[in-house]
């Protein structure tokens, strides 16, 4: 996986994930709207998440993968082209959030499992 | 790693008699594992909560009361050491961990059956002691074992 032509993740092991498509519903009375039920409030962005795993040698090596990531955020967000392990590309995508989901794992390698996701924002 | 009749075994500086064998297991209960996009087989795993069990079986003497009586209570933690014969060391090694009791058991099997018309003959009881093998620092092996 590359976005903007940069392996973000290393080579570690990743699962794709699309985000819902459809319509983003908003309850009546959050907009000030007298009764109950939702307002279709229009499509919902395009997002992909991925999980997967950083595996490096040694804590510090995955210390430095960690920075390198938190490296690719801009803000506001910046666009690119996102290119999945399977090859699919999409562009003008943003890299919005990585989070990790433990604690760095030690066995024969360092690791850690993590979630991060890609959203096409609208302008 | 399975130690038949183990010398001068000691938990808290308490010497245990008696002891017929010690067993060391590595174990995971969590593994840290992966799969990708591509296809159904796992592509990582890796072993990253390991437990180190020590099972200590005693053969209780009946005509000692102390052997029968004074017991580990589970949750303590101490100094185990013992001597036992392994592979790579032609006379023996000391081995020597710290290690949480989790568990002491005692069990009475059934007297055995004698030839003839002779009366069952009584077999000892047996009493396992299971601990887990505790690392100083996380990174290192818990069992120590020098060379005699």
């Amino acid at each position: 996986m590359t976005f903007d032509g940069i392996p973000l993740f290393g080579n570690g092991p990743l699962r794709t994930i699309r985000e819902p498509i459809g319509e983003q519903l908003t309850p009546r009375a959050a907009l000030g709207i007298p009764g109950g039920g939702l307002v279709a409030a229009g499509p919902l962005d395009f997002a992909i998440t991925f999980t997967g795993r950083l595996i490096t040698d040694t804590p510090a090596q995955l210390q430095e993968l960690i920075e390198s990531i938190t490296g690719a955020f801009v803000s506001p967000p910046g666009k690119g082209e996102l290119v999945d392990e399977q090859g699919n590309a999409w562009s003008a995508i943003s890299f919005v959030r990585f989070e990790p989901l433990g604690p760095f794992e030690r066995g024969r390698v360092c690791s850690l499992a993590f979630k991060a996701k890609f959203v096409n924002l609208r302008e | 790693m399975l130690l038949i009749n183990p010398k001068s075994v000691a938990f808290a500086d308490r010497s245990l008699p008696g002891v017929r064998s010690i067993t060391i297991d590595r174990k995971t209960d969590i593994l840290a594992e992966e799969w990708i996009d591509a296809g159904p087989h796992q592509v990582f795993c890796d072993a990253t909560k390991l437990r180190t069990i020590v099972r200590i079986v005693q053969q209780l003497d009946i005509g000692d009361a102390a052997s029968l009586t004074v017991t580990p209570l589970p949750g303590v933690q101490d100094q185990l050491t013992f001597q036992a014969s392994i592979n790579n060391a032609p006379r023996g090694c000391n081995v020597s961990m710290v290690a949480c009791v989790v568990s002491v058991t005692t069990e009475l099997p059934p007297a055995g059956l004698s030839s003839g018309n002779a009366a069952p003959v009584a077999r000892a009881a047996v009493r396992t002691i299971t601990l887990h093998a505790i690392s100083p620092t996380g990174t290192a092996d818990p069992v120590q074992t020098t060379p005699i």
